[in-house]
């Protein structure tokens, strides 16, 4: 009873790297709500559970194809500035507000770089059914 | 507000800057296979294109022009019809669309002088934006005049990566040494744009493409339209006789399903002598490669009836 305003306070707070068992529990959340989006999104619950069979069969083990590299280096870099500003109302609230301009610059010509040379194919926005 | 739009200005040839720089060091530093990750399609389409767009500018005054996508430069052998003493090329290149036939045609049709041109408009193109045959023109033919004015039709990054990024291996001489194997998996490139595929259609794939589709739905792309308007009237002012022809295709493909749409036959008819092989000859499977692109057996029964069209009669052997 009236446990569900425990844990509200910055994970990790004042550390750059959380303890081994935050870090578990942050995997284990972060995975169940993944694989319960594919309820989500899937056309019907055979559709669910056989894209669960798919994410769960030998191809867990085999190499991942297209942009893997590419891919990984970018969540990477996503996962990274969600961790920084963490503690702000989201990711990027306070990021760059003190970087000289050059910086920021250098930054902004970033992502438009990023957007040009590894922008995706057009996706339907995950709520559209809703 | 002036301050406002000076940074924006400032900002965006910063940002041209930055991104010519980021193209230049991955021409300098990446081998092209790694390059084509970055949203960039640099010599990595099928087809042969760099092999034929050199080989015709050797070729002058010929009798016979192919020009379409992949059904072309696979469905017309040039040797066939040299035993019949007519000269031909074959300017097909993969997936090629209405806009990039104009473009080749604006390039070499004064060259070439061809007496008759055989265009295979191929409708199913029709559909397509044509990104990936425009990469194949960018990065395997010459950039000039028609090459700028192609891109301006394109939005996709991918059109202007591969622009700018072979503009900037071009002026650095990175790909001098390039050159094209004429062995491909299957594909041999033989002559004259000619590209030959021996293998029969694998029958344990007969399910492929198969799903029928409505065919009364041909909505083509209103620029493609343009262009293929544009393609006819500039055969027509170069005064070359033109005939527009279907490749066959295998019977169960959703491509012959699509291209038999009496919708599509009376549109291309309106615009001269087209004749449709899906819907005269129904040839067999062992004809293909594929369930759309014929093998050589087919290629050469194929050109054998393409060689009894009136079209062709005018050409003899002195």
């Amino acid at each position: 009873m009236g446990r569900n305003r425990d844990h509200m306070e910055i994970v990790a707070k004042h550390r750059w790297l959380p303890p081994l068992n935050d870090a578990l529990k942050i995997l284990a959340t972060f995975s169940i709500t993944v694989l319960a989006w594919v309820f989500f999104r899937a056309e019907s619950l055979g559709h669910a559970f056989y894209i669960l069979g798919e994410i769960f069969s030998a191809s867990l083990f085999e190499e991942p194809g297209f942009r893997f590299f590419t891919l990984g280096t970018l969540i990477t870099g996503f996962m990274i500035v969600e961790w920084l500003g963490r503690s702000g109302e989201y990711a990027i609230e306070k990021l760059g507000l003190e970087w000289p301009t050059i910086l920021r610059w250098g930054f902004y010509i970033g992502i438009v770089l990023m957007i040009v040379l590894l922008g995706g194919q057009e996706q339907e926005f995950i709520y559209f059914q809703f | 507000m002036k301050k406002f739009i000076t940074n924006i200005l400032f900002f965006l040839a910063v940002t041209f800057i930055g991104y010519i720089c980021s193209l230049t060091l991955l021409a300098l530093f990446l081998p092209h296979e790694y390059a084509n990750q970055f949203n960039i399609n640099y010599k990595n389409t099928v087809g042969h294109g760099f092999t034929r767009f050199s080989e015709v500018k050797e070729v002058e005054n010929i009798d016979v022009l192919f020009i379409g996508p992949s059904t072309t430069y696979m469905g017309f052998d040039p040797r066939i019809f040299e035993k019949n003493c007519i000269t031909s090329f074959n300017l097909g290149s993969s997936a090629q669309t209405p806009i990039q036939t104009h473009v080749l045609l604006k390039r070499y049709l004064k060259q070439l002088n061809p007496k008759l041109v055989v265009y295979n408009p191929s409708p199913g193109f029709f559909l397509h934006k044509g990104v990936e045959s425009a990469t194949d023109l960018i990065s395997n033919d010459i950039i000039d005049i028609h090459t700028l004015s192609m891109i301006l039709n394109y939005s996709d990054p991918t059109v202007w990566n591969t622009f700018f990024y072979t503009y900037i291996n071009r002026i650095l001489n990175l790909d001098d040494s390039y050159q094209q194997d004429n062995i491909e998996r299957f594909d041999t490139y033989i002559d004259r744009g000619y590209v030959s595929r021996s293998v029969e259609v694998n029958l344990d794939n007969d399910d492929e493409d198969s799903t029928p589709i409505d065919t009364h739905t041909w909505n083509p792309i209103p620029l493609q339209e343009e262009y293929f308007k544009k393609n006819i009237e500039l055969l027509k002012k170069y005064k070359s006789d033109f005939i527009l022809i279907e490749t066959p295709k295998r019977s169960i493909s959703t491509l012959k399903t699509e291209e038999s749409n009496p919708k599509i036959d009376s549109y291309l008819e309106s615009f001269g002598t087209y004749i449709n092989y899906n819907s005269t000859v129904n040839m067999e499977t062992v004809h293909f490669a594929d369930n759309v692109h014929l093998n050589q057996r087919g290629v050469e029964y194929f050109n054998s009836l393409i060689l009894a069209r009136p079209e062709f009669q005018k050409f003899t052997c002195r």
